[in-house]
């Protein structure tokens, strides 16, 4: 279905100023969701096509790319019962080999409170790992390079929102370009990985 | 391993993350504060006569003024809002549009009961870049008289559409004008729409957009201008018709230090006014208000409240109170408009006897949907009905015309989804099995996250294929919309 999208770099995209500067360091390709001069059909939502026979699908997440991870494996993570999400990271996680204990809880807003989730990068569901907080769709191998750096001044990660392609959240082909933030506990943030094209 | 530099701390501003690069986060605020004396002029108009409303109208990207700035908007005839129509029950419609998108698409006419096949109310009509077509149908001698409008519809495209501008009202005129305390009430319309933009004008890319919550931008504007001045004459009766036209956003209405009387929901009558301190306003609904000029004379806002629409902890609201951060907190009320009191007029009173509202017979048949989003085997991750993303050929739904139906919507998902119905209005039965005390036909109704709302549709007139949705558009283009076919 690559022809329903078209390819621009972001040089191209005036991004906002202001006090925005992680979104302006954003420089690769990305891809739009739907664009003009491609002969699009009734069925152009990028979801929307019932040809597509595909009972299991192949994540570009599956792939190993931390082999020599050797630290912690075990993780909580804490999930609203009615996220239709949520489930579909754990799954994710468990395939790079974490061992999950799969807490569901209304009080989702309570837990990312407690450890300190700045309210503006918050996501769905909400997980701890050796001290640390995971928030949202992370790459699973994001989380073992953050650990295996062992720093002690920033307190977690987060993939702020629900971006659609990021582990959990893949849908057809419409990646949408997303950054890795890590964060202290006073709130500041900065950029631990930013996914332009995958 | 990483490189990580430490002094690269960034501070995030005023504005919710939410989205894939923070890309609808602007300079909230820089708009939303500045008091302008713009008048709230709205839209051109284009009137029927002799039982006949027939215009051009082309759809284009055009340089438009908004707020203080330029901006490269989706439009009809290079207007934001798109012209306003107006129309008489009875009249013949005849819109030769012509699509100058680079991209395909059609016209919904949103609340309208005229034929969805053919070329009038018909979703499935793809009209290519470059293309015509003559959109034409004849209103129903004992069509509503109120507020609709019109948007394009092309599954899909339909969220990026929207926020790009394309939308205008559609009013039919009728009895309801002839109301004396309505008719002699100052009428103003408002299109309420937001926007994302870059520092040149130019409009944000959805890649930015946080779809799953649904796109939103930071720049409101009523009728393509920020906080626009609207006047109220003292003693007299100010007429407000409201439509949200953002693909999005929630607006939860106030006007300080006065209430609302409410004459209409989605462009049918109330039996009599309702008065009301608060508008929710989800996308696609409307609502026809009185305002009473009975305070002193002074300016006041048309305020925009906050409101939580979804999990997150991003959309404001209630989720991020008592959070340490308030300061931070981007869905603050917002002025969306400023009230000026005129020179008076004779005092008005309102209205007491609107409309009559029938009641619905008992249902022929119950049907249950679920909304919620979810991984589907085939598609990934979509936004789903029953479990399923939309298919163009698969009919969801089939019922018999002449008969009357109740749907039972239950929202087991995380976020709010205001469900539409094209072609028939309906009447909220309950709520969360407690029965719902207005009687009032509507097109679209809330159904917030862990709520169940049972409607009660009859299906007149005419038959054929459509569809409901989620009036999210992006849970829409995402997958949240069913096949309905009416069989004669």
């Amino acid at each position: 279905m690559s022809k329903l999208l078209s390819k621009i770099t972001l040089a191209s995209v005036a991004m906002p100023a202001a006090s925005f500067a992680i979104a302006v360091t954003a420089v690769g390709t990305f891809y739009l969701t739907s664009v003009g001069n491609n002969n699009l059909a009734n069925n152009n939502s990028a979801i929307a096509n019932e040809n597509v026979a595909q009972v299991t699908p192949v994540s570009v997440w599956d792939k190993e790319t931390e082999p020599n991870y050797s630290g912690t494996t075990e993780m909580t993570v804490y999930r609203s019962p009615s996220c239709g999400c949520c489930g579909v990271w754990v799954e994710h996680a468990q395939k790079h080999g974490f061992k999950i204990e799969d807490i569901k809880t209304e009080d989702m807003e309570a837990i990312k409170q407690q450890y300190n989730v700045p309210a503006e990068l918050a996501s769905c569901h909400t997980t701890i790992i050796d001290g640390y907080v995971m928030e949202g769709h992370i790459p699973a191998d994001d989380i073992k390079r953050f650990l295996a750096q062992k720093l002690d001044d920033l307190i977690g990660l987060a993939v702020p929102g629900m971006p659609i392609g990021t582990p959990g959240m893949e849908a057809r082909d419409i990646k949408q370009p997303f950054q890795v933030l890590a964060f202290n506990d006073k709130g500041d943030i900065e950029v631990f990985k930013e996914y332009q094209s995958y | 391993m990483v490189k990580f530099n430490r002094r690269q701390f960034v501070a995030l501003g005023a504005a919710g993350v939410g989205t894939a690069l923070l890309g609808s986060c602007l300079r909230r605020g820089t708009f939303s504060h500045t008091v302008t004396s713009t008048p709230i002029d709205s839209a051109p108009i284009y009137k029927s006569s002799n039982s006949l409303l027939e215009l051009d109208l082309e759809a284009k990207e055009s340089l438009v003024n908004l707020g203080e700035k330029q901006a490269h908007l989706l439009t009809y005839n290079g207007q934001i809002p798109a012209p306003r129509l107006e129309a008489r029950s009875g009249d013949r419609v005849r819109i030769h549009f012509i699509n100058n998108l680079e991209q395909p698409t059609n016209i919904h006419y949103h609340g309208l009961h005229i034929p969805i096949t053919g070329n009038a109310d018909n979703i499935f009509l793809q009209i290519e870049p470059g293309e015509k077509l003559t959109y034409e149908f004849q209103l129903p001698d004992n069509h509503p008289s109120g507020t609709f409008w019109y948007h394009p519809h092309l599954h899909g495209l339909v969220a990026e559409q929207l926020f790009g501008g394309l939308a205008g009202l559609f009013i039919v005129r009728g009895e309801i004008d002839e109301i004396p305390e309505v008719k002699a009430a100052r009428e103003e319309f408002l299109v309420l729409q937001d926007f994302a933009l870059d520092g040149e004008g130019g409009r944000l890319n959805s890649a930015h957009m946080s779809l799953m919550m649904g796109r939103e931008g930071d720049v409101i504007t009523i009728n393509g201008r920020v906080n626009p001045s609207i006047n109220l004459p003292a003693g007299g009766l100010l007429r407000l018709r409201l439509l949200n036209a953002s693909p999005s956003r929630f607006y939860r209405l106030a006007l300080e230090d006065h209430s609302f009387y409410q004459i209409a929901t989605d462009g049918h009558s109330l039996k009599e006014p309702l008065a009301v301190e608060e508008i929710l306003l989800t996308p696609g609904q409307r609502a026809d208000v009185l305002v009473k000029g009975d305070r002193e004379s002074g300016q006041y806002s048309l305020l925009n409240l906050p409101y939580d629409r979804g999990s997150m902890g991003m959309m404001g609201g209630g989720m991020m109170g008592g959070r340490g951060m308030m300061g931070r907190n981007p869905e603050r009320r917002t002025v969306l408009a400023t009230v000026n009191y005129t020179s008076a007029v004779e005092s008005l009173a309102l209205p007491t006897q609107l409309a009559a509202i029938s009641t619905l017979s008992n249902p022929q048949t119950v049907r249950r949907f679920e909304l919620n989003h979810g991984m589907n085997p085939t598609v990934g991750m979509a936004f789903l009905i029953d479990g399923q993303p939309y298919t163009g050929d698969r009919i969801d739904t089939q019922v018999k015309l002449n008969t009357v139906e109740d749907w039972e919507i239950v929202n087991t998902g995380v976020m709010d989804h205001p469900f539409h119905v094209h072609g028939n209005a309906f009447q909220v039965i309950d709520r969360n099995g407690k029965p719902e005390s207005l009687r009032a036909w509507r097109d679209t109704v809330l159904v917030k996250r862990g709520e169940s709302v049972r409607i009660r549709i009859p299906f007149q007139d005419f038959s054929g294929k459509t569809v409901y949705h989620c009036h999210v558009l992006d849970h829409e283009d995402l997958g949240m919309m069913g096949n309905l076919a009416i069989e004669a």
